[in-house]
């Protein structure tokens, strides 16, 4: 296997395998509730990558300095201490997403995700590649729930939609489904389970076919 | 002194130090977004409230004195600074939805304004609550005054009234105003009503069947729309004098509750005796209702004399487009939007003369009135029905309500009334009937 080759499947491998929604379920609460359009999607995937971001440089910073058995309360409070502060600049600078994502943005504190990088990769990483996974890592949570959201928002209302979150300018709007021709169930809390069981379910299927791949090269 | 990294004086010292971090970093973020939040949660409303005190600055001071309020029906508290104070409220009248309103005090205690910030009460009944003649009435009141009702629409306006009174409450007290909370309003001076036999009952439709007669007593069964639907009663006219002698309603479809004040028994003794040239007070929070058995009474008692009576009955007039029956027209709207603060946007469907024809229907949310009628489709015969659909035929529907007389375009009655059928559907799904 040429290196390149690797390399490209190492990124394929971060975006599906690895994805933290599809991949690994994490995240899932936030990926069900706020994914009926996309700058809602937008804005939450914005919103998670920064707190992921800045809590990996912050646990790596502190990981020395940080007993073992107080390394929980310690990763709690830097992740509380930053989504309250995303929280409170969203609701300040724009309004309509703090009014859309509501009680999500509190809940971005019990993202399994954010927990997870800190524990599992910037607990035991220096700052450097600590920033590099939280950004891989919230852009391929923001790609995920903006696959969501594009479904729902299209089956559920026809319209894909943008609107500039600070000043709510619509970007664009476009109809793709004829009006009538909906399905108002995709914006319901089932259509959420559907759409996320059917994307779960293409996820899995490659990585089946990632595996059987490899092991008939293995075989060989 | 170096501390080891497992004693507990490092771990607690850690902790201790990274709360006292994460709070500075907290309270810092927080002194620069909590004027920007307020101002945003200010913005939201402050275009209503400058409707009572133009480009003064508000306050939002809802935290300060919700407390005070004993009602819940205060959601909100402003004060214009150096002007008055603004309340914002929420009250249910007839539809379940509720409404909300403010009503602002200024700081010699006077009525500055008094609006409704969403409603949905009916048309021409309820609605009139939220009317000029209203908003002038409560305008001229102070803080002191209680409020007066408004006959012929007694829910919505006690809703109102109720809402008054408790910003009244929290206003007198911030203002140190003493007041006599239990103060009645002084009954308006009752329209002179006209004896029945002159009243107006174009819009009752009152008809009247003859049951018996044997020259000395008559019993006839009439029917007359209500508020809602209609009443029907068996009227025992005494020939010779021209007088009731009883009047049994049969049928009640108007709001239970409500209207059934003017069925009660003694109502209806009111009518013992009473002949065409005698008044007959409306009962008080039942008006239409009540106006409907007079009709009834009228009609019978028209019947039985042969003597006319004022207003005309059923074939008099045109009747409004809410009371017009247009059950061949099988009319059916949906909603196609109210994202419009202002509109509500209705497709609508309803047959005519050969084929159904389609028309997007635009209703004022706050006047209950039709802005616009643009026909989608038209499948009635053309160089007939289309006289109906023209420009002008379908601008007279604008500002049109269930009460407005629509007439049918000559020649193409069919087409015509497939358009008022659905003008009428449109606007009754508005008015949340």
């Amino acid at each position: 296997m040429s290196e390149k080759k690797e390399k490209s499947g190492g990124l394929l491998n971060r975006l599906l395998v690895e994805n933290p929604v599809f991949g690994l379920y994490l995240g899932i609460c936030s990926s069900l509730a706020i994914t009926t359009n996309i700058n809602n999607a937008i804005g939450m995937g914005v919103a998670v990558t920064v707190v992921l971001t800045l809590s990996n440089i912050l646990v790596s910073a502190v990981r020395n300095a940080t007993p073992d058995d107080i390394h929980i309360p310690v990763y709690i409070v830097i992740i509380a201490t930053l989504v309250t502060i995303v929280g409170m600049l969203i609701q300040a600078y724009t309004p309509s997403l703090y009014s859309a994502l509501g009680a999500f943005i509190d809940l971005i504190v019990v993202n399994c995700i954010i927990l997870g990088r800190a524990e599992a990769f910037a607990s035991m990483n220096p700052i450097g590649p600590s920033i590099a996974d939280g950004l891989s890592m919230g852009f391929s949570y923001t790609l995920s729930i903006m696959a969501m959201s594009f479904i729902r928002q299209l089956l559920g209302t026809g319209t894909l939609s943008l609107s500039n979150p600070f000043t709510n300018a619509e970007i664009f709007s476009l109809r793709l489904i004829p009006e009538g021709f909906e399905l108002p169930f995709f914006k319901e809390q089932f259509g959420a389970f559907i759409t996320f069981a059917c994307l779960a379910a293409a996820v899995a299927a490659y990585k089946n076919h990632l595996e059987n791949a490899s092991k008939k090269k293995g075989s060989k | 002194m170096k501390l080891d990294h497992n004693s507990a004086q490092y771990k607690a010292l850690l902790l201790g130090a990274l709360c006292a971090v994460c709070g500075l970093l907290l309270s810092v973020v927080n002194s620069i977004t909590a004027p920007i939040i307020a101002e945003n949660a200010l913005a939201t409303v402050k275009a209503s409230l400058e409707q009572i005190y133009p480009g003064a600055s508000f306050n939002d001071v809802t935290e300060k004195y919700i407390s005070q309020d004993e009602t819940g029906l205060v959601d909100g508290i402003y004060e214009a600074e150096g002007k008055g104070y603004i309340f914002t409220l929420h009250g249910v009248g007839y539809n379940s939805n509720g409404f909300t309103f403010m009503v602002g005090f200024d700081n010699d205690g006077k009525v500055s304004g008094y609006t409704a910030l969403e409603q949905q009460e009916t048309s021409g009944i309820g609605a009139r609550a939220f009317d000029d003649e209203y908003v002038s009435t409560i305008t001229s009141l102070t803080s002191s005054d209680p409020v007066p009702l408004l006959s012929g629409a007694t829910l919505t306006s006690t809703a109102v009234q109720k809402g008054i009174d408790a910003a009244k409450a929290i206003f007198n007290s911030v203002q140190g105003i003493s007041y006599d909370p239990n103060a009645v309003a002084e009954e308006p001076e009752p329209e002179a009503q006209a004896a029945i036999g002159a009243e107006d009952f174009s819009k009752n439709n009152v008809t009247c069947e003859e049951i018996s007669n044997d020259g000395t007593t008559a019993v006839y069964h009439c029917t007359a729309l209500g508020f809602e639907g209609t009443n029907e009663a068996d009227v025992t006219v005494n020939v010779a004098e021209g007088k009731i002698e009883s009047i049994a309603v049969t049928a009640f479809n108007d709001t239970t509750g409500v209207g059934d004040a003017a069925t009660s028994d003694s109502a209806l003794a009111a009518y013992q005796g009473a002949g065409l040239a005698d008044v007959i007070d409306a009962t008080t929070g039942a008006s239409f209702t009540s106006k409907s058995v007079r009709a009834m009474a009228a009609a019978a008692l028209s019947a039985a004399t042969g003597e006319e009576i004022g207003g005309g009955t059923a074939s008099a007039g045109g009747t409004g487009l809410g009371s017009e029956d247009f059950s061949a027209n099988s009319a059916v709207c949906r909603v196609y939007s109210n994202l419009d603060s202002a509109a509500y946007v209705y497709k609508c469907s309803a047959k005519g003369y050969e084929g159904t024809n389609k028309a997007t229907i635009t209703v004022n949310k706050d006047a209950g009135t039709v802005t616009s009628v643009t026909v989608d489709e038209f499948n009635d015969t053309t160089g007939v029905g289309d006289a109906a659909v023209a420009d002008a035929e379908l601008a007279r529907y604008a500002g049109a309500s269930l009460d407005s007389v629509i007439d049918a375009t000559a020649g193409a009655t069919y087409t015509s009334s497939s358009l008022r059928a659905m003008t009428a559907a449109a606007l009754s799904m508005a008015a949340g009937n």
